[in-house]
C-alpha cells in the first residue's frame, strides 16, 4: 500500500531504534517542560502583585530550573521528528504529565507550603482537574499560590500537549499521535482537516469560554482573583476553589446556578460547541450523548434535590438547588462541594456514588467513563436482547442515526473492564491502607473519573492529608491513569509496547 | 488552501499526500471507510464517507468554502460530476478532473474540456507520453524535465562504464561540455547529494543535469552515452498509457510497435494507431520481443497493466540489448528498487500528472511543476515579478534553504547557468528546484508579498 511514511530523501530513513525513539521523545519532552515552565510566570505575576516574597522565589526557581532543563534538552537532543510512532506518542504524554506534576509540585515545596508527598498530589490533582486536596486552610495561603494550584485546572483541562500541538504544526503526522494519547474519546472528532487547526480551534473556544465565565463570576459580586480561580476550576472541570467550604463558602444563588450552567457547558462534547459557534445548532440539539448528559443532570438533579429537601433541614427551593448543583457537579466531574451531601439521605448518596462511573460528554474537559460509552454499552446490551428474538437480524444497532461498529464496541467493552479492573485493584490496595469501604471505593472511583470528593471519611466538606503517603501516591496514579483515559498510562505495562 | 479531493486510488492519495504536506486544509471524500480512516491518520486529512457525485455529500464536505475539487476517482463519469456540482456551487472554485477517455475531451466531436467546466484535466496517460517524448529527445538520459519550451533541460544520466570520466572530479564533466553546466545533484544508493569538490564520479551514479540542449548533449557524450538519434521503440501493453505513448511518438516521427496479450484490445486500438504497428502476443515471451526487434530496439517501454510484469518485461528486453528500457510504476516504494536492479527509466504516470495540480497550488506566476524521481525534487519554473524575494538581489544573499537551488535563469531567449552572484530581473524566467518540504517555505521567492 502506498501510504506507509515513505523514505525521506536527503538523509537515511528513520529507523526504529531505540537510540532514536529516546532522543524524539526527550526533545519533545524538553519543549513540554519549557512551556509548562513559562506558565509559571503567571502565578508568579500574582505573587509579585500581592508582595508575597517568599511565594516569588518559589516560582522563580521552578521557572528558572523548568526553563534550563528543557533548553538543555532541546538544545543537546536535537532531531528530526518525522515518523513520530504511536508508541512515541504515548510514552510522551505519559511521561510528559508526569513530568509537568513534578516541575508543578516544586513551587508548592519551595515555599514551605506543602511536603513532597502532599505536594505531589496537589499538584497532579490540580492538573488531573481532580480536585482533591490535602489543604484544610486554603483561605490562609498565600495568593499566589492558590492561584497556581486553580490554573493547574485550566491548563490541564483541555490538555497541554493538545495546546502545544495546536501551537507548533511542525510536528505534522506525529501531532495525530499526541493528540489521540493525550484527548478522552472513542474517536478524534475533527473540527478542521488538519490536527493541529483543530487543536487551535479547541483551546480558542476554551479560552473564549474562559472569559464569558469570568465575566460572569465577576458580574456576580466575586473578586477578579476568585472569578478567575473559579473559572480556572470550571473550565478544567476541576473542583479546587478559593474558599474552605468551596461553592457554599460563598452562599450564593447566584454562584450556584451560574456555576451549575457552565458546568453543563464544560462538560458537553466541545465538538458541539463549536457546531453552534458555526450555526448548526440542530447538532447539538440531537446529539445523543448530550441529551442523555442533560436528561440525567436534569432528572436525576430533582430526584436529589427532592430527597435532599426532604431529609434535612432546607427549604425546598434550596433543597432543589443543592441537589441539582450536586448532581450536575459529579456527574460533569467537577467536584465543587455546595452542600454537604453526607447529611442527606442514602438514596441521594447512591445515586451521586453511581453518577461517579458515568463522567461527561467525549470531547469535553470532564473525566469518567464518558457518556457515549455508557450509553454504547447498554445499547450493546440490549442488542443482546433483540438478538435473542430475532437471531436473523441483519441491520446494525444504531446510535443518533450512526452504526455502531464492532471496533467500537471493542473499544467500549475493553474501557470499561479495564476501569472496573482498576476500581477493585485499587479500592483493595487503599483498603490496606485501613481505608473503609465506602472510603476506598469512593476514592478510587473519584480518582479515576477526577472528580474530587467521595463519600465516607473523603466526604465534600472533608480532605485528603490524612491518607498514609502510599495511599496518596497510589491515588495520584489513578488519577493520571484517569485523566489520560487508561491506555495511555497502562500500555507502558504491556510487554508489547517494549518489545522492538 | 481548502481542496476536496474525490477518490482514494492511489492518484488521490497521492494529490492528497502531496498537499497535505504543504499545509492545505485536505478533505478526501470516498467510499471505502477504510482507506479513508488511514489517509485522515497517515495524511493529517479529514473525510466524508460517501459518493463523490452526490451534493449533499460535497456539501459536508465544506464544498462552498473549497479552493480547489480534484476529482480522481476511476470512473471518468463520477469526476465530470463533481466538477459541475462544485460549478454550481461556485464558480470561482477550480475544478480538477481526470479524465481517462478521449472522447469525453473531444476526440468525437460536440463535447470537450471547456464544455464540460473543467479547468484542468489530469490525464496520467497523456503526461506519460510527453515524459516519454521527452525522453526520446535525449538520447541516453534516465530523465528528462524541459523548461521554458525545451531551451532549459533538467537531465538525469548514468556515469555509463564506457566513460573516460570516471573517478575525475564534477568539474572536469563541466569542461568537457562546455562550462554553461549546472550539477544540480548525484544520486547515489537511492540519496541524493548536493554536489561537491570531493565527489568523483563513480560507475552507476546518476548525475543530474541542468543545461541548454548543445551542452547536455556534450555531457552526455562525456559520460559515455552515445548520442544517437531514437528511431525504433517497441511499447509492451495496449492500455491507455501505451496507446497515448504509441499516438505521441508516432507524431514525433519515431517508428513505434506495440504489443498486447488480448486480441480484442488490439481490435480496438488498431484504429487508433494508424502509423503503429500493432502486435498481438505476450510481451513477456522472449522470442516474440526478440523476433520483433527487441533486441535493437533504441526504447522499450512496458506499460502492462501490472508493475511487476512491467519490472520484468523490463529487464528481459535489457538483456536481449535494447539500448534504454522504461517501466511504468506507480509505487513510490518500489521506484529505486526498480533502478537498482537495472530498469533505466521509471516512468510514474500518477505521480507526474500530480505536477500540474502543483502548479495551481503555487503562488507567482508559476508556468509549469515538474518533479525528479518519485518526487524527491520539485523543479518549478515561474516568471519572476517585480517585488518577488527572488529578485534584485544576488542569488548568494538570498539565504535559500539548504536542498534548494536556482537551476537556470531565462533572459532574453539567453540561457543562463547561474552562480552566487547571478541577480535575477523582472520578467526573467527562472527554474528553481527543491525538495517538496521546503517549497512553502520559499512561496516569498516567488511571488510579492
Amino acid at each position: 500500500m502506498a501510504m506507509t511514511e515513505r523514505a525521506p530523501t536527503l538523509q537515511r530513513p528513520p529507523s526504529h531504534d531505540g537510540l532514536g525513539a529516546v532522543r524524539r521523545v526527550g526533545f519533545l519532552l524538553s519543549m513540554l517542560l519549557l512551556g509548562v515552565s513559562c506558565t509559571l510566570a503567571a502565578p508568579l505575576a500574582v505573587a509579585a502583585w500581592y508582595g508575597e516574597a517568599d511565594v516569588i522565589g518559589a516560582f522563580a526557581t521552578a521557572l528558572f530550573l523548568g526553563v534550563a532543563v528543557g533548553s538543555a534538552g532541546l538544545f543537546l537532543l536535537r532531531t528530526e521528528l518525522r515518523g513520530l510512532s504511536r508508541r512515541d506518542g504515548f510514552a510522551v504524554v505519559a511521561l510528559g504529565w508526569v513530568l509537568v506534576c513534578l516541575l508543578g509540585s516544586l513551587p508548592y515545596v519551595l515555599s514551605g507550603t506543602l511536603g513532597p508527598v502532599n505536594a505531589w498530589f496537589e499538584c497532579t490533582s490540580g492538573f488531573s482537574g481532580t480536585g482533591s486536596s490535602v489543604i484544610a486552610d486554603v483561605e490562609a495561603l498565600p495568593r499566589g499560590i492558590v492561584f497556581w494550584r486553580s490554573f493547574t485546572h485550566w491548563l490541564g483541562g483541555m490538555g497541554f500537549v493538545v495546546l502545544y500541538v495546536a501551537l507548533f504544526p511542525l510536528l505534522g503526522v506525529g501531532a495525530m499521535q499526541l493528540y489521540q494519547a493525550e484527548a478522552p474519546g472513542i474517536e478524534v472528532d475533527r473540527l478542521r482537516p488538519r490536527i493541529s487547526s483543530t487543536a487551535r480551534v479547541l483551546w480558542l473556544m476554551y479560552a473564549g469560554i474562559s472569559v464569558v465565565v469570568t465575566i460572569v463570576y465577576l458580574a456576580g459580586g466575586m473578586s477578579l482573583f476568585e472569578s478567575l480561580c473559579q473559572m480556572f476550576a470550571v473550565l478544567g472541570t476541576g473542583g479546587f476553589s478559593t474558599r474552605n467550604a468551596s461553592i457554599a463558602g460563598f452562599d450564593s444563588a447566584y454562584v450556584d446556578w451560574t456555576t451549575i450552567v457552565f458546568m453543563w457547558i464544560c462538560a458537553t462534547n466541545f465538538s458541539l460547541h463549536w457546531a453552534v459557534i458555526t450555526g448548526r445548532p440542530g447538532k447539538l440539539l440531537r446529539s445523543p450523548e448530550w441529551r442523555f448528559l442533560t436528561a440525567a443532570m436534569v432528572g436525576l438533579g430533582v430526584i436529589v434535590g427532592v430527597l435532599a429537601w426532604t431529609s434535612t433541614d432546607v427549604s425546598p427551593g434550596v433543597g432543589l438547588r443543592q441537589g441539582i448543583f450536586e448532581v450536575v457537579s459529579t456527574a460533569s466531574t467537577t467536584g465543587f462541594s455546595g452542600a454537604d451531601y453526607e447529611l442527606w439521605a442514602p438514596a441521594a448518596q447512591f445515586i451521586i456514588f453511581l453518577l461517579m462511573f458515568m463522567g461527561g460528554c467525549a470531547g469535553s474537559t470532564a473525566g469518567g467513563m464518558k457518556v457515549v460509552r455508557v450509553q454504547l454499552f447498554f445499547k450493546q446490551a440490549l442488542q443482546g436482547f433483540f438478538r435473542t428474538l430475532h437471531p436473523h437480524a441483519a441491520s446494525p444497532p444504531r446510535l443518533g442515526g450512526r452504526p455502531i461498529t464492532s471496533r467500537m464496541m471493542r473499544s467500549v467493552s475493553t474501557f470499561i473492564g479495564l476501569y472496573l479492573f482498576m476500581l477493585v485493584v485499587g479500592s483493595a490496595i487503599m483498603s490496606l491502607f485501613t481505608m473503609d469501604f465506602a472510603t476506598a471505593t469512593s476514592a478510587v472511583a473519584s480518582m479515576l473519573s477526577n472528580i474530587g470528593p467521595g463519600l465516607g471519611e473523603v466526604g465534600p466538606f472533608d480532605n485528603y492529608d490524612w491518607i498514609h503517603p502510599g495511599g496518596k501516591l497510589v491515588l495520584t496514579f489513578l488519577m493520571l491513569a484517569g485523566r489520560l483515559e487508561l491506555f495511555t498510562v497502562l500500555i507502558f505495562f504491556s510487554p508489547a509496547f517494549w518489545r522492538r | 488552501m481548502r481542496v476536496i479531493v474525490v477518490g482514494t486510488g492511489t492518484l488521490g492519495l497521492n494529490i492528497a499526500r502531496r498537499l497535505s504536506e504543504e499545509r492545505n486544509d485536505v478533505v478526501m471524500v470516498g467510499e471505502d471507510e477504510a482507506a479513508l480512516r488511514r489517509a485522515q491518520d497517515a495524511l493529517d486529512v479529514g473525510f466524508v464517507l460517501g459518493k463523490g457525485s452526490s451534493p449533499s455529500v460535497l456539501l459536508e464536505a465544506g464544498l462552498p468554502a473549497t479552493d480547489i475539487i480534484v476529482a480522481a476517482t476511476g470512473s471518468d463519469e463520477i469526476n465530470i460530476v463533481a466538477c459541475l456540482i462544485a460549478e454550481t456551487v461556485g464558480t470561482q472554485i477550480v475544478r480538477v478532473a481526470r479524465i481517462h477517455d478521449p472522447a469525453y475531451l473531444g476526440a468525437e466531436g460536440i463535447i470537450d474540456q471547456s464544455a464540460l467546466h473543467i479547468d484542468l484535466v489530469i490525464s496520467p496517460e497523456e503526461e506519460v507520453a510527453d515524459a516519454v517524448a521527452a525522453l526520446a529527445r535525449v538520447p541516453g538520459a534516465t530523465d528528462v524535465l524541459e523548461f521554458v519550451g525545451g531551451k532549459v533541460l533538467a537531465v538525469g544520466a548514468e556515469v555509463d562504464a564506457r566513460s573516460n570520466l570516471i573517478g575525475r572530479p564534477l568539474a572536469e564533466l563541466r569542461r568537457r561540455a562546455g562550462g554553461r553546466l549546472l550539477i544540480a545533484g548525484v544520486y547515489r544508493d537511492e540519496m541524493v547529494s548536493a554536489p561537491s569538490q570531493d565527489i568523483r564520479m563513480a560507475e552507476g551514479d546518476v548525475l543530474f543535469l541542468v543545461a541548454d540542449r548543445a551542452t547536455v548533449r556534450r555531457a552526455l557524450t562525456g559520460l559515455g552515452k552515445r548520442w544517437v538519434r531514437t528511431r525504433n521503440v517497441l511499447i509492451a501493453g495496449g492500455g491507455w498509457e501505451g496507446v497515448a505513448i504509441a499516438r505521441r511518438l508516432s507524431a514525433d516521427g519515431i517508428h513505434t510497435k506495440i504489443i498486447d496479450r488480448d486480441p480484442v484490445v488490439c481490435d480496438k486500438i488498431s484504429p487508433l494507431l494508424d502509423d503503429t504497428l500493432v502486435l498481438n502476443g505476450d510481451a513477456m515471451d522472449e522470442r516474440l520481443l526478440a523476433d520483433e526487434g527487441g533486441s535493437k530496439a533504441d526504447m522499450v517501454i512496458a506499460a502492462l497493466g501490472d508493475e511487476n510484469d512491467n519490472l520484468f518485461t523490463a529487464l528481459q528486453a535489457k538483456r536481449l540489448g535494447a539500448r534504454r528500457v522504461a517501466a511504468l510504476i506507480d509505487t513510490p516504494e518500489r521506484m529505486p528498487f526498480a533502478s537498482t536492479i537495472g530498469v533505466d527509466i521509471v516512468l510514474s504516470p500518477l505521480l507526474t500528472s500530480l505536477n500540474p495540480i502543483l502548479q495551481f497550488a503555487r503562488r507567482g506566476d508559476v508556468v509549469a511543476v515538474q518533479t525528479l524521481r518519485e518526487s524527491l525534487v520539485e523543479g518549478i519554473e515561474f516568471v519572476a515579478v517585480e517585488g518577488a524575494g527572488i529578485v534584485g538581489l544576488p542569488l548568494a544573499l538570498l539565504h535559500m534553504p539548504h536542498g534548494s537551488l536556482v537551476g537556470a535563469v531565462v533572459r532574453d531567449e539567453e540561457v543562463i547557468v547561474p552562480d552566487g552572484s547571478t541577480v535575477v530581473q523582472p520578467g526573467d524566467r527562472v527554474v528553481l528546484f527543491a525538495r517538496p518540504a521546503l517549497i512553502p517555505r520559499m512561496q516569498r521567492l516567488l511571488a510579492p508579498g
